[in-house]
């Protein structure tokens, strides 16, 4: 009997972390993996705490070009 | 996403062009809760363009602030809502703009990128014509 309640509890205490476990590695996962852009390209830059320095170098790194900006949604 | 390979299929048609292109990827929908993947990024293969990742919508936020300081100099009526999302945009900035504070005001600006893409093709064609370029 107390054997079965030792296992009941292992279930309900196991179960739990190891689905918490799953769900942050996919969020990491889905955060930090690498994201590869196509040859050429630099890679691709996250904006960091809202800062747009990144994308105003870029934009302006191209002086005497004619230059686009796009605004897109991953999905 | 089909903005991305519309976008692609247009800048396939100036191959070269002396173009730089700035890819700006914001989480606007509720399926937006990673950064784009290898797919979404794959789609725009062109070496002249640089892609970010903006998490925090900052470029829109500081697009709507610039408008709203002078909604006619962009070529609005009247100010746009704080809380406006600018996204699914293509804007054409001539050769010679620099970009300080404020977003330069485009020569060309339309949306969804997908469906304006004739029009795309035409402003960039007479962006570059007015910069000396005339080939594609």
């Amino acid at each position: 009997m107390a054997r079965k309640r030792r296992t009941l509890l292992k279930a309900v205490v196991g179960v739990p972390i190891v689905m918490l476990i799953v769900v942050l590695a996919a969020y990491a996962w889905l955060q930090y993996a690498p994201r590869a852009v196509p040859a050429g390209q630099p890679p691709l830059e996250k904006l960091q705490a809202g800062s747009l320095d990144a994308v105003k170098d870029a934009f302006n790194a191209g002086v005497g070009e004619v230059r686009l900006l796009v605004m897109l949604s991953p999905t | 996403m089909r903005g991305a390979s519309a976008l692609d299929e247009v800048l396939a048609k100036f191959p070269e062009a002396p173009l730089k292109v700035v890819v700006v990827w914001e989480p606007v929908v509720r399926t937006d809760i990673a950064p784009p993947f290898k797919s979404a990024l794959a789609r725009i293969d062109d070496p002249r363009v640089s892609q970010f990742w903006d998490p925090d919508l900052a470029l829109s936020r500081d697009i709507v602030r610039a408008v709203n300081d002078g909604p006619a100099r962009y070529g609005f009526a009247e100010a746009l809502p704080e809380e406006f999302i600018v996204w699914d945009v293509v804007a054409v900035f001539g050769e010679v703009d620099r970009w300080s504070d404020d977003l330069p005001v485009p020569v060309y600006y339309g949306g969804p990128v997908y469906s304006v893409t004739d029009e795309l093709q035409e402003a960039l064609g007479a962006a570059l014509a007015r910069a000396g370029f005339t080939g594609h």
